[in-house]
């Protein structure tokens, strides 16, 4: 080991250090003794030189016997072809990756899996992204599950696809809670039992996340495991298991909000002018009773009883209440339609918070007939989160009601600089109808001959690209009119759509493609 | 071979290059798009009156454009490309215009008269011309060999000092103390030599072994120093090397002109380099029957200068290759082409990391100023260890690895524990590993 220590010798300097004479007789020694002379550090460089190459030219090998890890099991399933993996590969670079659900979601009805080098980067998508882990999962294959026991990061991956209860007992954290989102839309029943078994010895921090997989496919017989957790000592638990018995329409917890109710809102009928006039038109109304006070059985079933800013404790309780009843339960009790009743409302006090309360129950029970009336209460007036509450109602809507509802906003775009067409439609994520996806290529053709600057609708026009229907996507590249007015401005929209469409369209090629082979 | 969407963004000379390309990749923006075996072309209503004109000769790649750009490949001309690859279908007219036949036919005739010109070369020319010339340029280069001498000595005198105060005193020093004898170095014409102490700045903040890394490299100028005042009695090798260590150049077309080596060459890596603007781009190549190892180099300072993209890696060239001269040749230059590259799974080299090693030795043993040699492996397996990502061979040894965390787990990816082929780069330091053969398929890391 020479040239360690003439390294030392240079560290402190040739002033400070001698160098020793060699005294070997191999080859390396020889040449040592024919650098001779003088002054030293010249003499110390020349050794190093000769020291150093001769060292670095003998580097051996470093051993490593640590034992392999286990080499990923085969697939079972096939990979995507060349091209279609070409796609992800843009995608996941940055191109169109709104897309990157679309790719995911044909790759895993077509059975294949994502190509290997991508799989970390979807890995790592999943870990920023947990609401795209249910698509991501089914591409993985074998060899990403082997990836993900690998790295922390990732554990959420590690659980196989085929449900042995070996990652519920096992697994860590985010690999149970995939698990049992996946078991709870297979069999709620076996995930509800697995849950209830260790229930008491789960962290509490976990409980919570764990009960909220109930919300999928959640039925009448989670009701008693639900009203237990009532009575958890964590709050957040007592009002994950209150939030989801709120939305079994025949749980005792809602049972009791309608009695509640009951004492609360009266309907008092209109009455029509006497023949002789003596009388005014009275119309129907609602008067309302606020509840005096906030009980334990009432907090127990999930009243908060904190109102937040700007609103009275006494209506804030009245509106948790109202939120939970079934909105077919006013229908019936009063024997009117929603028009009549959202109409009635307008004739009391807290009328606002009456029909904001009733905007979440349908948004929550799905309740189309409701969510219509109050859509068109909505589009007219003010409301905090308006795009938020108007979004929330069309997706309770059935795809061709709310197609309906939107091209009837779009039929009349021009007419307001304000109208929230542009923005719903890009919320509504379902694929849209051919029919609907036409009138919206119509409406945008239109819309880009005017001269308008509307820079939201324009930046909007790529994201309708994501729900156009296939069968149009043909139709989208052609007839726009360039040599108007207006082009200037919505040529730069339309291009970004037309870069979508054109993705899209390979997209489908590319899978269709590999289908066949 | 058919154009990957990756290969043409490679391309590009800049990210934003990239991005407007790939916004151009729509054919509804172009008048007109054709494409024929060996070209493409189309036209584009641009800002100006008159659409431009572009046009690709896929044997180059070679572009054209009517366009101002300044950008090389521009815009236009990697839009096309992008459709060509991606979209193959909309490229519709098969009868190129006029205006691309022209302009692949001014491309060949140039071609040919450079090749007439090199043949010309070869001629005796007007002996008084060129012994004028000839005297010209050995006076310039004796002036510069003086210049180099008092360079060097004056080099010699500040690493004396360097190792007579020692080495304990350099941690916090400032860059201007590693930067002016650099400076001096390059006024001395020897930029290589400078470029070599400027990397010196920071080798203390590099951790444990940096006095160790720190002698090895002063050690290697000071030999430089010492040989430079021998050089006479060198051989003519080494000679080269020291030179090339140096700074020299050497004339291209000298080069050329010697005798080349035929084989056919794996492209196994490239790798591109920035340094203030400069971009230096290294290309890997390995002979399959020659079992030899080569150098491409190519240099860009600018966005409008494209680096080359004639040697794609994962391809095989059958091509004779002139190298540059050195005791342990490996810097060369493509002389001839024989057809069109091919894809393929190569026959690689270091079946062991202790053959690469030996390789390595061979190289340094030979010229000790080499900077970095290529390995490639047919089979090892990329792992995760307690320090860091490494492969690991049949016979049980170990390689560190150079690599970025999301490039190593795309890489264990790819191996799922198995082994795979993986060629790249060894600076003396460490392996960064270039490109990865899995299941038959090529991929740049």
């Amino acid at each position: 080991m020479r040239f360690a220590e003439l390294t030392q010798i240079a560290l402190l300097g040739t002033d400070r250090q001698t160098i020793a004479a060699t005294t070997g007789t191999t080859s390396l020694c020889q040449l040592e003794s024919q650098v001779g002379g003088s002054p030293s550090e010249r003499v110390l460089l020349s050794l190093a030189a000769l020291h150093g190459l001769y060292e670095r030219s003998g580097t051996q090998p470093m051993a490593d016997n640590a034992p392999l890890p286990p080499a990923s099991a085969g697939e079972r399933q096939k990979r995507a072809g060349e091209r279609t993996g070409s796609l992800l590969r843009r995608l996941l670079g940055g191109e169109c990756s709104e897309l990157i659900p679309e790719w995911l979601a044909r790759a895993a009805r077509s059975d294949l899996l994502a190509p290997l080098e991508t799989l970390p980067a979807l890995l790592n998508l999943g870990t920023s992204k947990p609401e795209l882990r249910e698509v991501i999962a089914p591409v993985l294959g074998e060899r990403g599950r082997w990836l993900a026991l690998q790295n922390s990061d990732w554990a959420w991956a590690g659980c196989a696809v085929d449900d042995s209860d070996e990652t519920w007992r096992l697994g860590e954290y985010p690999a149970r809670l995939m698990f049992l989102q996946r078991l709870r839309r297979t069999n709620p029943a076996r995930a509800r039992e697995l849950l209830a078994d260790v229930w008491k010895e789960e962290a509490p921090e976990d409980r919570a996340a764990f009960l909220a997989t109930f919300d999928i496919g959640l039925a009448a017989d989670d009701e008693p495991f639900l009203a237990s957790a009532l009575e958890d000592k964590r709050h957040e638990v007592r009002r994950a298991a209150a939030e989801l018995l709120a939305r079994l329409p025949d749980s005792a917890l809602v049972k009791r909000q309608i009695e509640r109710a009951a004492a609360l809102l009266k309907y008092i009928p209109g009455t029509a002018a006497s023949v002789l006039k003596l009388r005014k038109i009275k119309p129907a109304a609602i008067e309302v009773t606020l509840p005096g006070e906030c009980d334990r059985a009432m907090q127990r079933d999930g009243i908060e009883p904190k109102p937040p800013a700007a609103l009275g404790q006494r209506v804030w309780w009245l509106v948790q209440i109202i939120e939970v009843v079934p909105l077919n339960v006013w229908t019936r009790q009063w024997n009117s339609t929603p028009e009549e009743i959202v109409a009635a409302s307008r004739q009391g006090e807290w009328r606002k918070e009456l029909v904001e309360a009733w905007m979440r129950a349908a948004v929550r029970q799905r309740n189309a007939a409701w969510a219509e009336v109050l859509f068109d209460v909505a589009i007219n007036e003010e409301y905090r989160d308006k795009t938020t509450v108007l979004t929330g109602l069309l997706v309770a809507m059935p795809p061709a009601q709310r197609e309906e509802r939107l091209s009837a906003l779009l039929s009349v775009y021009h007419k307001s600089s304000r109208n929230p067409a542009g923005e719903l439609i890009r919320l509504c994520r379902h694929e849209w109808s051919p029919s609907f996806s036409r009138v919206v290529l119509h409406f945008m053709r239109v819309v880009s001959t005017g001269q308008s600057t509307d820079w939201p609708l324009r930046n909007q026009f790529k994201e309708f690209a994501m729900h156009l229907a296939p069968a149009v996507l043909e139709e989208a590249n052609a007839n726009w009119i360039t040599d108007s007015k207006g082009w200037e401005f919505w040529s730069k929209g339309v291009d970004e759509f037309l870069a979508v469409i054109q993705f899209r369209a390979d997209m489908g090629a590319a899978f269709k493609n590999d289908s066949q082979i | 071979m058919p154009w990957t969407t990756e290969q043409v963004l490679a391309l590009a000379p800049d990210a934003s290059s990239a991005k407007s390309g790939q916004a151009l990749a729509v054919p509804r923006k172009w008048v007109v798009l054709g494409a024929e075996q060996n070209c493409a072309w189309g036209t584009i209503q641009g800002s100006g009156k008159a659409p431009y004109q572009t046009c690709i000769d896929f044997s180059g790649p070679a572009f054209k454009c009517t366009c101002p750009s300044r950008k090389f490949p521009c815009k236009h001309g990697l839009g096309l490309l992008l459709m060509v690859a991606q979209q193959a279908d909309v490229m519709v007219e098969t009868q190129p215009p006029a205006w691309v036949v022209e302009w692949i036919a001014k491309r060949t005739e140039k071609e040919e008269r450079k090749a007439a010109k090199a043949t010309e070369s070869d001629k005796p020319a007007d002996p008084e011309a060129i012994a004028n010339a000839t005297r010209a340029a050995d006076k310039r280069l004796a002036s510069r060999e003086a210049r180099v001498t008092c360079g060097l000595d004056e080099l010699g005198v500040w690493l004396d000092d360097l190792v007579r105060s020692g080495f304990a005193v350099l941690p916090g020093k400032p860059s201007s103390f590693w930067a002016a004898p650099a400076a001096r170095l390059v006024d001395a014409q020897a930029p290589g030599l400078a470029r070599r102490l400027r990397m010196l700045d920071g080798i203390t903040a590099t951790g444990e072994g940096w006095p160790e890394r720190l002698l090895q490299e002063v050690s290697l100028l000071h030999l430089a120093r010492e040989a430079w005042a021998r050089m006479t009695s060198l051989p003519e090798g080494v000679r080269a090397d020291l030179r090339t260590a140096i700074g020299f150049t050497t004339n291209q077309e000298e080069v050329l002109a010697q005798p080349g080596l035929r084989d056919c060459w794996t492209v196994v890596g490239r790798r591109v380099d920035e340094q203030e603007r400069l971009r230096t781009q290294r290309t890997w190549l390995f002979g399959a029957n020659t079992r030899r190892a080569a150098l491409c180099l190519s240099f860009s300072a600018g966005p409008n200068q494209p680096l080359d993209a004639s040697l794609v890696p994962g391809t095989r060239a059958d091509a004779e290759l002139a190298f540059f001269p050195s005791s342990w040749p490996l810097r060369a230059i493509v002389k001839k082409r024989y057809g069109s590259l091919q894809p393929v799974m190569p026959v690689l080299p270091h079946k062991t990391i202790a053959e690469a090693n030996v390789f390595a030795a061979e190289a340094i043993t030979a010229n000790p100023w080499v900077d970095r040699v290529p390995f490639a492996f047919p089979a090892v397996t990329p792992l995760r260890r307690t320090r860091g990502w490494v492969i690991r061979d049949a016979a049980g040894h170990a390689l560190a690895l150079n690599i970025a965390e999301d490039k190593a787990w795309m890489l264990c990816s790819l191996s799922g524990g198995q082994p795979i082929s993986l060629a790249g780069e060894w600076d003396g330091l460490i392996f960064t590993p270039l490109s990865v053969w899995v299941e038959g398929r090529f991929l740049c890391l």
